[in-house]
């Protein structure tokens, strides 16, 4: 077995004492492990950081085995990710939703939607806005999509304004409001791209994280990383 | 002699080859090596072992190894009490220590917060350097924390942490290494040494 592909790195793990078990999620196989050799070296240290797009050779005698990487660097965003104390929390968020993922399943869309969040990191709300965009193409990548174009109720597209917790799909304002309580709140920015604000950011974030929990976490057993409730907190302490 | 024995040859091979930079093969040598040297190096390495399994503790204050808590670095009164440098594990403070340039006191947090590992900051040493600070009324905290993401994560965590604390926080600069050729330099190093370039004078 042997391919070449392009990915980026979501962890390494030290194996052994000079190996990685390197992570990538990639264009065409997935979520994909293998092993690294001379991981510990500094040059391919500096390669093999989260975030960092490479090019790589997969190559093992079963396709059933965990297989060997050589690889070479394609895009490094180490820079821009460490400065950045958004970019940072946000990729910490990418890795350990990705890290649920089955190996070896391709999924383009996430990988292609993952390298255009992580290229946004120069601006701090569009790259939390295209985060929670990703947060959604992802629950609707594996299975567990929310239904915002029409009212559930009544079929209209305009002025859709809550999600329903219990069935994932979308209502007007005039059909949600006696029930807003018990709803959650569709952020600006999903029915307006260009509109991005702290309080919808915040209102995105915990429509996600409802789907993400129930549907996701949970059943794995579970609970969503500490980064998430840093993100949220780093949001909220900006003046609107 | 056979090696699949299970006798305290065996074990005593096995164990060395547990060792950083040993193998089997190694271990075998090694322990020969020893074994041969009974009086020179196998006698004082077994009352070296003995000594060091009853005596090393880790120091209450900053979480170093040594042979008593507080360690050598924390009981040296001749130490700036104002400064404490943070670093990750013991072998970053060796080598700080080793460059001889820090005349304060360090703090070794255990670790990097790392999600998928499930290293959170209850994990970490951070709520000791949280009282450290307010006890000896410290003015400046290092922040010598390696330049990976993980690390970098765990830098932005410390500064949010030790806002509420009225003390300067300082971190190590990036850039590039002494005897470091720029043609061999990765691009992230070479663009952060360019942007944190300084005044020739």
């Amino acid at each position: 077995m042997n391919f070449e592909d392009i990915g980026i790195v979501m962890s390494v793990r030290r194996h052994g004492e000079s190996s990685g078990i390197l992570e990538l999620i990639t264009k065409s196989h997935g979520r994909h492990l293998g092993l690294v050799r001379g991981y510990q070296s500094k040059s391919n240290k500096s390669i093999l950081q989260p975030g960092s797009t490479i090019n790589f050779n997969w190559r093992s005698r079963l396709s059933e085995h965990l297989g060997v990487f050589t690889f070479e660097l394609h895009t490094s965003r180490s820079l821009n990710l460490m400065k950045n104390k958004f970019a940072i929390l946000v990729l910490q968020n990418l890795i350990s939703h990705l890290r649920l993922l089955p190996e070896r399943e391709n999924i383009t869309e996430i990988y292609s939607q993952t390298e255009s969040v992580l290229d946004q990191s120069h601006e701090n709300f569009e790259l939390v806005k295209s985060f929670i965009l990703w947060e959604l193409m992802y629950l609707k990548e594996i299975g567990y999509g929310i239904d915002i174009s029409e009212c559930a109720v009544t079929k209209s597209k305009d002025n859709l304004k809550y999600v329903s917790p219990k069935s994932g799909r979308a209502v007007t304002q005039e059909i949600g409001l006696p029930y807003k309580d018990k709803l959650l709140e569709i952020p600006e920015f999903m029915r307006d791209a260009k509109y991005t604000d702290r309080d919808d950011l915040l209102k995105g974030l915990l429509l996600t994280e409802f789907f993400l929990k129930r549907d996701v976490y949970k059943p794995l057993q579970l609970k969503v990383t500490s980064f998430r409730a840093s993100l949220y907190k780093l949001i909220n302490s900006f003046e609107t | 002699m056979n090696f699949d024995d299970k006798n305290e040859m065996n074990n005593f091979i096995k164990l060395l080859s547990k060792l950083p930079g040993l193998g089997p093969r190694s271990g075998r040598r090694a322990a020969l090596a020893i074994i041969k040297q009974k009086e020179k190096l196998l006698i004082p390495l077994k009352d070296a072992f003995n000594d060091i399994s009853e005596k090393i503790v880790v120091c209450e204050i900053c979480n170093n190894i040594d042979l008593k808590s507080p360690c050598a670095i924390c009981s040296n009164q001749n130490k700036d009490m104002n400064i404490i440098c943070v670093v990750e594990e013991i072998s970053d403070l060796w080598a700080i220590e080793r460059a001889a340039v820090f005349k304060g006191y360090y703090h070794i947090l255990g670790g990097v917060l790392n999600a998928l590992d499930g290293v959170g900051p209850d994990q970490l040493n951070i709520e000791k350097l949280g009282q450290r600070i307010k006890q000896n009324k410290v003015q400046e905290i290092i922040l010598a924390l390696s330049a990976t993401i993980d690390g970098q994560t765990t830098l932005h965590f410390l500064i949010d942490y030790l806002e509420d604390f009225n003390v300067k926080v300082t971190k190590l600069a990036h850039g590039i290494p002494i005897g470091g050729e720029l043609d061999y330099l990765d691009d992230g190093t070479l663009t952060q040494a360019i942007l944190s370039r300084t005044a020739a004078d």
